[in-house]
């Protein structure tokens, strides 16, 4: 028995649809968006019906909504290209490495200065902490929707609010809550919304999302082929072209697509609803552990992720004894050292991030688990 | 009478045939070759003035366009 609940990090399995829509992607399409022939026009056709569809479920346009490698290509194309022009950003203290280091890059290079905001139980204590960080040069606020280490959620929309209340650009890394919670450019004034393919998307690995609103052009980070206007040397500047150089993961696509349609049809609350139960019920029976700690606070909400260490035991020794009873789950810092440091847990913690397809019989079991750790301290 | 337009982008040519195909007028997508190199665009049956009205409505993109000569 294998149990995944790194879902955080890639949902597995996937459902069968999308290994469905794998296997017929890799039949039947070839190349998008360049020739005219008719196995070019068909999968042209394919790849334009996934950006429909991610574009209607982030509410904006297909031509803004461009494919990319993961959450981490498109936070790269969102905050290298408005750092861009300078200025200064504003990122909490909950990021990933995937904004806190292009970020600093920027920032080290002398193109841009930032500051870094905390994050509070309270979501309005978290809004007036972004709030007294803008200034009159800031050009951008760069936050994850909810901590990929403890699921902490932020207050995104008030965020984004501020942000366009005040002319700052809100770049979102919604990698945690796409899929698990109703996430809209318009709804949620978000300018720029990056996130992964394959986690709560349900698609395959190598796919992402960078989801505009047209406000804030982007320069490419990468310049080639886009199958128009070849005889140019520069670059086309028209979207999503000109953020899309080389061939596209058209299988990818496909597996967004059909991933999109699963969530959509089973529900994205109804999703959330059975993430929330198992969190809860793994939490209550961590509870009862002696010396386990759980990082939430009473008073902050959070999406289907839970923290938590056995006693002084280090986290990837404990992931190490779980992987071998059966139970997958993410040790460590999670790429996300500012998380970590904030909940004081610098050396890192055990990670449970479980998907539409885990169980509660499981949840059981790896509770059990845990028990049986914490009892017999077992040490490798 | 056929009109034909160029787009920046296979993805505007699809947007662009989306939206006339929903007020009824037909338009297959091909590869034209404009000012700058190959682009995609439309071959659409109806007046190119019609079209553009509905596409700039629907914030297409339009390159360049112009009626098909030598038809009807």
């Amino acid at each position: 028995m294998t149990v995944n609940f790194d879902n955080a990090a890639t949902t597995y399995p996937k459902p069968p649809d999308v290994r469905l829509a794998v296997q017929k992607a890799v039949l039947r399409y070839g190349n998008a968006g360049r020739g005219g022939h008719p196995i070019a026009a068909r999968t042209s056709e394919l790849v334009y019906a996934a950006r429909e569809r991610a574009a209607a479920f982030f509410g904006t346009e297909p031509e803004l909504t461009v494919f990319t490698l993961n959450c981490t290509h498109a936070l790269n194309l969102a905050i290298q290209g408005t750092g861009a022009s300078g200025g200064h950003f504003i990122i909490s203290n909950l990021e990933h490495n995937s904004v806190l280091r292009p970020v600093y890059a920027l920032a080290k290079a002398g193109k841009i200065r930032y500051s870094i905001a905390a994050v509070y139980p309270r979501m309005e204590d978290t809004l007036e902490s972004f709030s007294a960080l803008m200034r009159p040069d800031t050009a951008a606020v760069v936050c994850t929707l909810a901590s990929n280490v403890t699921g902490q959620l932020l207050p995104w929309r008030e965020i984004g609010a501020l942000c366009q209340k005040r002319g700052i650009c809100f770049i979102a890394d919604g990698a945690q809550v796409c899929g698990t919670y109703p996430v809209s450019l318009k709804d949620d004034h978000i300018n720029i919304l990056c996130t992964a393919g394959h986690k709560g998307l349900y698609g395959i690995t190598g796919t992402g999302l960078l989801l505009s609103d047209g406000k804030y052009p982007l320069p490419p980070l990468m310049r080639g082929g886009s199958g128009s206007l070849s005889d140019l040397p520069d670059q086309p500047d028209s979207m999503p072209d000109v953020l899309e150089s080389g061939t596209l993961n058209v299988i990818g696509a496909a597996s967004l697509k059909a991933g999109i349609e699963f969530v959509r049809r089973k529900g994205i609350s109804s999703i959330r609803s059975h993430e929330q139960a198992l969190c809860r019920q793994l939490e209550g029976i961590l509870k009862t552990i002696p010396g386990v700690s759980v990082y939430r606070d009473p008073e902050g909400a959070y999406a289907p992720i839970l923290a938590f260490n056995i006693g002084d035991m280090p986290s990837e020794d404990a992931a190490q004894i779980l992987g071998k009873k059966g139970f997958c789950l993410r040790a460590g810092l999670h790429c996300a050292p500012l998380a970590h440091r904030h909940i004081g847990t610098g050396e890192g913690a055990l990670r449970f991030s479980p998907s539409v397809f885990s169980r509660a019989e499981d949840v059981a079991a790896l509770g059990d688990a845990v028990r049986e750790i914490a009892r017999d301290k077992i040490f490798l | 009478m056929i009109c034909r337009a160029d787009m920046p982008s296979d993805t505007m040519a699809r947007k662009a045939q989306k939206l006339l195909a929903a007020r009824g007028i037909r338009s297959e997508i091909i590869r034209t070759r404009s000012l700058g190199g190959c682009t995609f665009g439309l071959r659409i049956t109806g007046s190119c003035e019609d079209a553009a009205r509905l596409l700039r409505q629907g914030g297409v993109e339009i390159r360049s366009m112009e009626a098909e000569a030598g038809l009807p």
